[in-house]
């Protein structure tokens, strides 16, 4: 097996399982303010130390990981859910349909997908459900084009020709033949997405506009900490690595599936 | 190239009606932000017909939309001035702060690039291959704040946040757009050094390198004469758009480094309701986004002679 | 020859440093324009009051009424008639020479009908002003107004030039010891001193006041020396690091600033009184004073301020108690669980209080969801359109008991026994029976708990420990660098 695919899972399942476990428990509760023990060091105690409201900081960790998968997830499945069947239509159908949809998703485009979540989540109101709205609206053309590229290959290929001349309807065609021939790319892209949602969410946080408190986000603790930066400063190390590790974990375990999954895409 | 034009043209247009309504909907009155608690009805009733907001929203949108054609910005709510100045005044940060970002970006990308695909497998280019996956995956706000953790924190070499302006000249500005700048480079220079070394890799298995290999050229110059410019083509698309990505996408970082850039002046602008502004700006960076790509479209050209011949990218 | 420019330099950068004679001033809000007497906004004063425009009166850092333009005035036995004694030789940054005119357009255009005044209401009594000669102003008013001369030094009384009034928004035009010079949107406005100053000329040679709103680059620009001063400082729950730091002085002064949670009593539960002492007995106030404002607040118990005129201390009322909080929510029929949501303005007393509140809450079983709101979206919904539960707000305005008498208001605190008390407070002319009043207006409010009473808001600056001549207290919106200099 690759190595990408070995640290990547592995790292992915340290974040789920980190996340889930956060549902059960935690050393503290993530919310449990102790304002006489506030911007402790790490120690015995307190792992990670001690935030600015004396929270402790490896299970604000713990459930930002939940909070922050919360948002990629729902925002991927927003964006796969109605992108996939989009680019799917537009290469089944093609002509017409396919001209508006691809339109479409250049018009989605020319808007820069994080300034355009700002400003929606600060329009609509701070907020984990609005960030999700407002990332997941910018993985719809990312799927409907990515959906879109690979079916329109597989209607060329020789078994959909077959299936069109003995009379399979378009439509039998895309969920029974084409469907499961892009998976495996829709996979890959999804954990991408996955990624790019995380860091999205994070920076969403950092400004104030994605996961409210008391609920605890990975990005809003950088921001915390960027105020006691000269009285503790490893409250910023602590969040932002858990950024980055989860990151890492999913690029390179999108690297492996799609080593994996498509021997096409081998050594790119 | 004219329908181009007009499918620009268009998309433009629907983007702007599109910013508009959107606005319309969301609560918010910037009448009464102006006025504050203390709002009297017929201090507001003339405020907002001074304005012009008792107008009806879709004579408001035309109206908006026929001063832009005519490249009249139009009056920001909260300062009373030209939206253009204020716009104008921001640029001065973001775009040389986007240069920055990817003049070093590229400058430290391509020589990475190249240099690990010409130590392809080998333990150097691994090493180049695990750094640039972290940094691939570092928010670049992340790493702004090590930054100032690193440099203003523990040596005290650059200011911790702020940008000093322009008129004393401009190394002071400069400096304390540099950490920022940095920030924004490493990640764009991680995927960029990525790309740079598989499209080298890539070229170097084309058969004219192959044969000119084979010819007795030494592997140094067959990398550079013809592997390296070949590449150019994937890289530049990347370049353009993270040059998008850069220039509207700094509003967090901005927001690291306290700097009144263009993100900053819409969160703002969103904060006090100054609904122009903000639809002068989001329609400016989508038109800065497509014109980009346009660009590129052209610079392919200029690298491929093949493509100007009706060829496909 | 190296020697020598080495010991010029150790000689001449002392002297450099000493030599420092501009301000930075860091300030949370940024005015929307810079016309004092066309807007409400603090921020407009804090830019411009004392150091740009000037009225005939003024008001110094005790509250205290000091001559301004004008040098001297004699009220008339009828207290309708104000004769003001004006400088000699005073002009405007453009050149305007100020006399009786100025004084009789200023207040003309604050009075009109079309007069966009902030406080019109202040100029309502002037029933026309008189010009015997350039240097005297004879105000009429229609009825005696004891506060008349304090009014009149408040910045939206300042004195215009009828040539740049339509312009001050942009361009602003005063008498004052410093002058306009610039203003770069959304980052800072520059003011340089005025060398024709007619009185002691400024210390500065230039001011600036940068706009800083959130509070993480607020600390981080006045520890990197960024800004000299932030008279309001806007992380409070950060100052810690100040007070243990000699480079920093921090300044604890006073505000009529009463931090509450508003409750929306049109809203089910909290109609219930029960309830409303339930959290009032779940929120322990020294956790959110030690934790938000580093300890510089004072709990009340009432929505009055400690030390004003007839003050009852009632912050025992209701002490922090988490097992009657629940018995109280158990007899309300609230089940564990119940899920209220706080609205959150921007200043960190709620964005940072909120979280603590939150956690409080969760202690007596209800689940708080924080709803951070713009100041705009916060004027619209809560406060113009009452829609939403419970909101932590500091009210800033002095001795404002009548805004629970009023017929409508955003907690919808409607009770007809304390508006009677109100109506007789207003009606009572005797001290004793004013205070005594006073008194029962504020154990009313208590024991209904109209809104949970947290603390005082405390004014808190933060300098340059070698910057002199700051105001310690704000008995108006200012930020008065007149004298304002740099220790040797």
């Amino acid at each position: 097996m690759k190595p990408s695919l070995v640290v990547g899972g592995a790292l992915t399942a340290l974040l789920v399982g980190m996340a889930l476990l956060s549902l059960v428990w935690t050393p503290y509760s993530p919310t449990g303010i102790d304002i006489l023990h506030k911007l402790a060091p790490p120690s015995a105690t307190h792992l990670l130390g001690s935030d600015s409201l004396g929270r402790d900081v490896l299970s604000m960790i713990m459930a930002g990981a939940r909070n922050s998968i919360a948002v990629s997830v729902i925002a991927v499945a927003v964006g796969a859910g109605i992108g996939v069947p989009l680019g799917c239509l537009a290469a089944a159908k093609g002509g017409m349909v396919n001209e508006v949809t691809m339109r479409a998703t250049d018009l989605a485009f020319a808007f820069p997908a994080l300034l355009t979540a700002v400003m929606i989540t600060a329009l609509a109101g701070p907020g984990a459900t609005n960030a999700m709205i407002a990332i997941g609206i910018f993985n719809i053309p990312v799927f409907t084009r990515v959906a879109r590229g690979a079916a329109i290959v597989i209607w060329q290929r020789d078994f959909v020709m077959a299936a069109r001349a003995v009379g399979k309807t378009r439509w039998a065609i895309a969920v029974g033949d084409v469907l499961p021939n892009i998976a495996a790319v829709l996979l890959v892209q999804m954990t991408i997405q996955f990624a790019l949602g995380i860091i999205a969410d994070a920076g969403l946080s950092y400004v104030g506009l994605g996961t409210q408190p008391p609920q605890p986000s990975w990005g809003r603790m950088l921001n915390d900490a960027q105020t006691y930066i000269f009285r503790a400063p490893l409250l910023a190390v602590f969040p932002g690595a858990a950024i980055t590790l989860a990151v890492l974990g999913l690029n390179l375990l999108g690297d492996g599936l799609r080593d994996r999954l498509d021997p096409r895409l081998r050594g790119r | 190239m004219l329908p181009r034009l007009i499918g620009l043209l268009l998309t433009l247009l629907a983007a702007s009606a599109v910013v508009f309504f959107v606005l319309e909907v969301l609560p918010g009155d910037p009448a009464s932000v102006m006025l504050g608690t203390g709002a009297q009805a017929d201090n507001l009733a003339a405020l907002r017909h001074q304005m012009g907001l008792d107008q009806p929203a879709w004579w408001r949108y035309l109206a908006w939309i026929g001063h832009l054609a005519t490249g009249d910005f139009g009056t920001s709510y909260t300062y009373s001035v030209p939206v253009a100045d204020l716009i104008r005044e921001r640029a001065l940060v973001s775009v040389p702060l986007a240069l920055m970002a990817i003049t070093l970006s590229t400058a430290i990308a391509i020589p990475v690039g190249v240099a690990a695909a010409a130590w392809r497998g080998g333990p150097r280019d691994l090493g180049i291959m695990g750094v640039t996956q972290l940094g691939v995956a570092m928010p670049n706000f992340w790493l702004g704040i090590l930054l100032i953790l690193l440099f203003a924190v523990r040596l005290a070499w650059f200011p911790a946040s702020g940008f000093a302006g322009w008129g004393a000249g401009p190394l002071p500005a400069l400096r304390s757009l540099l950490l920022p700048a940095l920030a924004l480079a490493l990640p764009q220079a991680a995927i960029l050094s990525r790309v740079t070394r598989s499209a080298v890799l890539e070229t170097l298995d084309e058969d004219y390198v192959r044969t000119a290999r084979a010819k007795g050229l030494g592997p140094a110059a067959a990398l550079w004469r013809h592997a390296v410019p070949n590449a150019l083509i994937p890289v530049v698309t990347i370049l353009g758009l993270q040059f998008s990505f850069l220039l509207a996408g700094t509003v967090i970082i901005e927001n690291v480094f306290t700097l009144p850039g263009l993100g900053r002046l819409m969160l703002q602008a969103i904060a006090q309701r100054d609904l122009i502004v903000v639809q002068d700006l989001v329609v400016l960076l989508a038109a800065s986004v497509i014109l980009v790509n346009f660009a590129v479209d052209f610079v392919y050209l200029a690298l491929d002679p093949r493509l100007r011949h009706g060829g496909a990218v | 020859m190296r020697g020598l420019s080495v010991a010029a330099a150790l000689f001449l950068l002392p002297a450099m440093a000493q030599a420092k004679d501009t301000l930075s001033v860091g300030m949370v809000l940024e005015p929307p324009h810079l016309d004092v007497t066309a807007g409400a906004a603090a921020a407009i004063r804090e830019v411009t009051y004392a150091n740009l425009y000037e009225g005939l009166t003024r008001i110094d850092e005790k509250g205290e009424i000091r001559p301004g333009l004008a040098e001297s005035w004699t009220v008339s036995e009828d207290g309708k008639a104000y004769t003001f004694k004006l400088r000699a030789g005073v002009l405007f940054h453009d050149g305007t020479p100020f006399d009786c005119d100025v004084v009789k357009f200023s207040y003309g255009r604050a009075a009109a009908a079309d007069s966009v005044n902030a406080q019109k209401p202040l100029f309502a009594a002037i029933a026309k002003t008189e010009c015997p000669d350039a240097r005297t102003a004879v105000v009429m008013l229609s009825q005696p107004t004891a506060s008349f001369l304090f009014n009149m030094g408040w910045a939206d009384a300042s004195m215009i030039s009828p040539k740049s009034a339509a312009t001050n928004k942009i361009n602003p035009v005063g008498t004052g010891p410093f002058k306009f010079k610039n203003w770069a949107k959304g980052d800072r406005v520059e003011l340089v001193r005025n060398p024709d100053y007619w009185g002691e000329k400024a210390k500065l040679s230039a001011v600036t006041f940068r706009f800083i709103a959130d509070p993480t680059a607020a600390t981080a620009a006045m520890l990197a020396g960024d800004v000299d001063a932030f008279p309001q400082f806007p992380a409070p729950e950060a100052l810690d690091q100040f007070k243990a730091d000699k480079r920093f002085t921090v300044n604890v002064g006073s505000t009529a600033g009463k931090i509450v949670m508003a409750l929306n009593e049109s809203r089910k539960p909290f109609d219930d009184v029960r309830v409303r002492r339930a959290l009032a007995y779940a929120i322990d106030r020294k956790q959110y004073i030690d934790g938000i404002l580093s300890g510089f607040g004072q709990p009340i118990g009432s929505h009055y301020m400690p030390g004003d005129l007839g003050y009852v201390d009632l912050v025992g009322a209701y002490p922090y108690d988490p097992a009657k909080a629940r018995a109280l929510l158990a007899e309300a029929g609230i089940k564990p669980g119940f899920t209220m949501t706080i609205t959150t303005p921007p200043p960190g007393y709620a964005r940072k209080g909120g979280e603590v509140i939150a956690a409080l809450l969760e202690q007596v079983g209800i689940t708080v969801k924080l709803a951070p709101m713009e100041w705009a979206q916060w004027l619209d919904i809560v406060f113009k359109q009452y829609n939403y539960d419970a909101t932590l707000i500091a009210h800033v305005e002095p001795r404002d008991l009548g805004i629970y008498a009023r017929d409508s208001y955003y907690f919808n605190y409607k009770n007809p026994e304390y508006r009677a008390i109100y109506d007789k407070y207003l009606a009572a002319t005797d001290p004793a029976a004013q205070i005594a009043l006073l008194g029962q207006l504020q154990r009313k409010l208590s024991d209904d708990e109209a809104n949970v009473f947290i603390s005082t808001l405390p004014k808190i600056g933060v300098w340059n420990a070698r910057l002199r001549g700051m105001w310690g207290n704000l008995p108006v919106p200012s930020n008065d660098v007149t004298a304002a200099h740099w220790a040797e």
